[in-house]
């Protein structure tokens, strides 16, 4: 029981990085790899602005969410937006690769290389449950997790902008024509990612301690789940990630902890061999559904 | 590009002194370097060279074939690791270890590239990705193999029984970086190093003229992968200690930066990268981060500000000079006529039959049970409004896609899904409705693409210059200026392709499958994008093709050039022949008229 | 209503419509006719902002429109119906409708809208909820065109509205354009199909390799010998 809240809490945190790729990746067909460090500094400056600057747990991480989202916006006018036709053109690879390096090192430079304690929401308080001994927090995280889940679906599915978004998505030349501006519908979608990161970072944080080093401890797992959930389908995300999560949990029966890390990366590069778009795709599931209920 | 049809140059000529003296001056400051250089610098110098050899393997992958991969320090750390562990575990001399480390690395090389012929670029980098993390995880905590994260130690290096001194050291790692960098040019000065950057460019157009996309993509980056694990394994050797964190993500950055710094697919590239990434930091007495923080910063200018790096620009500078202009007067070779080209008329009087074919995408139908037959050493054209079917059906039949049902004969032998690099070697040539030159050759090399197919030299008679590989050339080249003669654009040999109009760029094409020798050629809308003049010397050569016996298909929309030079027409509409015979039977069908104009108006 | 003067377009260094002028008077039917490949699209995509020209300029309504971005264009009341339909095939019907109207923000008037869409076109009501990609061609060709009316526009420009449909079909897409011609909408037309274009029309140009080659009335056209020419070629 344990291992299974526990994995489904780093589930949840993949599963909100995984969204956050998808939601770039379904409007410009690109992967962020500098997602993973803006994560880290989602974690980051909400610990900063905790310990540091004695701000209270809700407004450190608003003012972590607000970074995140001007370094998102920031790394799509500077990284993706004048490479033109990102399909041919991978420049755009090397470009968040640097983007990355950068936001890594920053951060080293200002919060030091030394791993910080992060707090727990509720203060680390637990509770019992079917007998096993689970942390509020985690179930925070999973609760979190599900409700930005669904609030983006909603949104999504049901509103106006949500519809301009899976447009675009579709076709941006067609929603130019309907009077859609392709580019601020772009920038909106790398804004709410970094918003998304910045939650997943200060959520992870208080397990694995916040540290520049988090974009490759739990960053990189992110686009593990994004390639088992499928690039750009914000649904599948959702499942990767928990799948990530709950693998990871029971694996460390049978392997040693060290190896444990690298198993979500197997994971990934096997799916990536299989099933390339995701394990959404493999006709199990995709008895009754048609192409047009992704994204 | 063989130097015969540049050598007059007289620019390149004056320069190319210059780069004599400048290489051998290069070569003697690099042999004179321990005698005058403390011990600090010539560590520096060692490590320097071992990155040459780690970028120039890099840049065969990521810069010539395109195989963008972020992989390289694991490789470069297993290399290192598969050498070190076998010198000193199973205590096993240098050469074993350095075996190993070429064996390991390619071993893992097909593990990046088994999914990289189905995968676009992203897949790749986070496969590649994906393998950084798991080869630190094993560098860490497969303690019992690797020694964990406190390191590894080696004996010193020896080859042969023979310690090495410091001085001894730079010289033999100087050794192997002179002869990755002959391996490199011998490779990138054949059709290989072509191949590599015509599979970058546009796989589809890299099928047509035979090359298997997928070997390709596998042999680069084994190439690739084995050269830095021979750079892994002289960095063990060398260092004698190493330990995981040297190759981790900073690393792989470090290489991407020096090749893109340096420019990618060059030759000087990775040398002149490596050597500025190495020794500009070591003028500012900066932290590792703001050393990192500019790397980065540089990684995301350069991409965007400076795509070609270093060397790119200085060719790109050299061929200003150069005007493009300059090439050899071949005096004495003969008039080149299309008569080269006369295919024999042997075989079966319809070389391409088509039956029953259908191509279903989902629910719709776009080709429906076409029979089509086409007669030897005719023109024969296939029209019909847009949308009806016709590049669907080109594409079946060179192969890009695969019929849902039927079958294609082509000259008796069934080739019904065949590849199309395995149907140009049967004679089908073909030009494209967008046309597909690769970018990053001139326009010569693009036709002599064409001739690919007829290359025996193997790869060891490439890196060596064998005299077979430098007759090969020679003739290839001299048939692809022959080509280009025929269709009078010699004088634009030099240029880029993207210099040239879109009507030249297609002619272009068509010298290049022409100079695939075809039986068949296929041109899919031809005309496309020319003017009026442009077409008429395009029919001139479509005739002058048809008469020497090869036959032509083509797709087109200009009808005045459709009427002018075609022996049989086929008209499809709704993926389905509507009608079909000589052209004038065809110019009078009432059923193509309606298809084209409607009802009314075909009845005035 | 709309006039086009000396356009030139190019797609990089490849011009591929030289000089072309013309002009759509208001409440009009204008067709330009000719083969494929002789840039039709292309002046279409430009009018529309979704392309650059290289020279030349559009007026609509006497105002300089040769810059401007498409969604300031469809607020000002044009509105193109792109080639092969794009309607998003992953939307509901609804969806689309709604996309149609992106510009509008008054939900009361996008609701009016709506209803009179689908009292002119039945068959698009009765499948609102179903996913667009589901619909036949000619359902999506209605889909295409009412999803453009969604914003009332003055001028509405249509790319090839019969590609790829059944001839019967495309008997009731030119029906249906004949009626929204006499709710006073503006039609500008680039067909293939000439002759069920004509029957519409008020006025066409023929076109052949970038250039303007003839124009004149419906029944100038239909009985001239260019047409024909830049169809079928030299006979």
């Amino acid at each position: 029981m344990q291992q299974l809240i526990f994995g489904l809490a780093n589930g949840s945190i993949y599963a909100l990085m995984a969204l956050a790729i998808g939601m770039v990746s379904s409007t410009t067909g690109i992967v962020n790899f500098a997602h993973a460090s803006v994560v880290m500094m989602g974690a980051m400056v909400s610990w900063w602005m905790m310990v540091i600057c004695g701000l209270s747990y809700l407004p450190a991480l608003f003012v972590a969410i607000a970074v995140s989202i001007v370094l998102n916006i920031v790394m799509y006018e500077t990284c993706v937006k004048k490479l033109g036709d990102l399909q041919n053109n991978v420049g755009w690879i090397i470009t968040l690769f640097g983007a990355s390096i950068i936001l890594d090192n920053i951060a080293r430079m200002m919060f030091g290389t030394e791993p910080q304690a992060f707090p727990y929401l509720f203060g680390g308080k637990m509770v019992t449950v079917f007998g096993a001994n689970i942390m509020l927090h985690e179930l925070m995280m999973i609760t979190i997790a599900v409700v930005i889940g669904v609030v983006y679906q909603t949104i999504i599915k049901r509103t106006r902008f949500g519809r301009a978004v899976r447009a675009v998505a579709f076709r941006p030349s067609t929603s130019e024509l309907m009077g859609i501006k392709s580019e601020k519908i772009i920038l909106s979608c790398f804004a709410m990612a970094g918003a998304v990161a910045a939650v997943g970072g200060a959520l992870i944080a208080p397990i694995t301690f916040a540290s520049y080093t988090m974009t490759y401890s739990i960053g990189l797992k992110g686009f593990a789940a994004a390639v088992l959930g499928g690039f750009g389908n914000t649904k599948g995300a959702f499942i990767g990630g928990f799948i990530l999560g709950l693998i990871e949990a029971f694996i460390c029966i049978f392997v040693p902890a060290g190896i444990k890390d690298s198993i979500s990366f197997v994971i990934m590069i096997i799916v990536i061999i299989f099933l390339p778009e995701g394990i959404m795709s493999a006709k199990f599931f995709n008895k009754n559904l048609s192409a047009a209920e992704k994204v | 590009m063989p130097s015969f049809l540049t050598r007059t140059c007289p620019p390149r000529k004056k320069y190319s002194l210059w780069l004599i003296i400048l290489k051998f001056a290069l070569l003697c400051f690099c042999l004179a370097f321990p005698l005058m250089a403390g011990n600090y610098y010539l560590r520096f110098a060692t490590i320097l060279f071992i990155y040459v050899i780690v970028a120039i393997g890099y840049d065969i992958s990521a810069g010539y074939c395109g195989l963008l991969t972020l992989s390289a320090a694991a490789i470069f750390g297993a290399g290192a690791y598969a050498s070190a562990i076998t010198v000193t575990t199973l205590k096993m001399p240098f050469l074993a270890g350095l075996l190993a480390a070429m064996v390991v690395t390619g071993l893992i090389s097909f593990l990046i590239s088994l999914p990289a012929y189905k995968v676009k670029g992203n897949y790749l980098a986070l496969i590649s990705l994906g393998i950084l993390e798991i080869v630190q995880r094993i560098l860490n905590d497969w303690t019992s193999l690797t020694h964990g994260a406190a390191g590894f130690f080696l004996p010193a290096w020896s080859i042969f029984g023979l310690n090495l001194s410091n001085n001894a050291r730079y010289y033999v790692i100087f050794f192997f970086l002179i002869l990755i960098m002959l391996f490199e040019w011998g490779l990138i000065k054949s059709h290989w190093g072509r191949d590599f950057i015509a599979v970058k460019n546009d796989e589809i157009a890299a099928s047509g003229v035979g090359i298997n996309n997928r070997k390709y993509k596998v042999i680069a980056l084994l190439i690739s992968s084995v050269i830095i694990g021979i750079a892994g394994s002289l960095y063990a050797s060398y260092s004698e200690f190493i330990s995981p964190d040297t190759f981790g993500f900073y690393l792989t950055i470090f290489i991407l930066l020096t090749v893109i710094i340096g420019g990618t697919g060059t030759l000087s590239g990775p040398a002149i990268g490596v050597t500025i990434v190495m020794i500009v930091p070591e003028f500012f007495n900066a932290s590792p981060d703001l050393k990192q923080i500019v790397f980065g910063g540089l990684l995301i200018v350069l991409t965007q500000v400076m795509p070609g790096g270093i060397a790119g620009r200085l060719k790109e500078r050299f061929r200003a000079i150069e005007d493009n202009r300059h090439i050899e007067d071949l005096g004495d070779r003969p008039p080149v006529s299309f008569e080269k080209y006369r295919v024999n008329a042997d075989g079966p009087e319809y070389i391409l039959e088509v039956k029953n074919l259908t191509r279903r995408f989902g629910g719709l139908t776009a080709v429906g049970n076409l029979d089509l037959k086409v007669k030897r050493g005719t023109v024969h054209s296939l029209i019909g409004p847009n949308g009806a079917g016709k590049t669907t059906t080109v594409n079946l039949i060179t192969g890009i896609d695969k019929p849902s049902e039927g079958s294609v004969i082509f000259n008796g032998e069934d080739i019904t899904g065949m590849e199309p690099y395995d149907s140009v070697k049967r004679g089908i040539a073909r030009t494209y409705q967008h046309v597909r030159l690769f970018k990053d050759l001139r326009v010569i090399d693009n036709v002599a693409m064409g001739g690919r197919i007829y290359y025996t030299y193997s790869m060891a008679g490439a890196i060596f210059h064998s005299r077979k590989k430098r007759k090969e050339e020679k003739e290839a080249y001299l048939e692809a200026y022959d080509c280009l003669k025929l269709i009078g654009l010699e004088s634009k040999s030099n240029f880029d392709p993207g210099s040239l109009s879109t009507g030249q760029q297609k002619l272009v094409e068509i010298a290049r499958a022409l100079c695939e020798k075809p039986k068949l050629m296929v041109l899919d809308e031809p005309c496309a994008g020319l003017n009026e003049t442009e077409i008429a010397e395009l029919s001139e050569i479509i005739k002058k093709i048809r008469d020497v016996g090869i036959t032509v298909l083509m797709i087109e929309h200009h009808m005045s050039i459709v009427m002018g030079i075609s022996d049989y027409i086929t008209v499809i509409d709704y993926g389905k022949k509507i009608a079909e015979g000589t052209t004038a039977e065809v110019s009078v069908d009432p059923v193509v008229r309606k298809a084209y104009l409607g009802e009314e108006v075909a009845a005035c | 209503m709309l006039k086009v003067e000396n356009l030139t377009i190019a797609y990089g260094k490849t011009e591929v419509v030289h000089h072309v002028s013309f002009d759509v008077k208001k409440g009009s039917v204008v067709t330009i006719a000719g083969a494929n490949g002789a840039g039709k699209s292309t002046i279409l995509n430009t009018i529309v902002g979704l392309h650059r020209s290289k020279e030349g300029r559009i007026l609509y309504k006497g105002e300089d429109i040769t810059r401007t971005a498409p969604d300031k264009l469809v607020s000002k009341g044009i509105r193109l119906v792109p080639e092969g339909r794009q309607i998003f095939a992953e939307h509901t019907v609804e969806e689309n409708m709604l996309l149609g109207a992106y510009v509008e923000k008054d939900a009361k008037k996008i609701r009016d809208r709506m209803d009179q869409m689908y009292d002119r076109f039945p068959r698009i009501k009765e499948r609102r909820r179903q996913i667009a990609g589901t619909l036949s061609g000619g359902e999506q060709q209605m889909l295409a065109i009412a999803r453009a009316l969604m914003t009332a526009p003055d001028l509405l420009i249509l790319d090839e509205p019969s590609l790829g449909l059944a001839p019967i079909i495309v008997k009731d897409v030119f029906k249906l354009l004949t009626e929204i011609k006499q709710t006073g909408v503006t039609i500008l037309l680039v067909e293939q199909m000439v002759d069920n274009a004509l029957s519409i029309s008020d006025y066409a140009y023929v076109l052949e390799t970038g250039k303007i080659v003839f124009s004149g009335t419906r029944d100038e056209v239909k009985n001239s010998d260019d047409i024909v020419k830049a169809y079928l070629g030299n006979v």
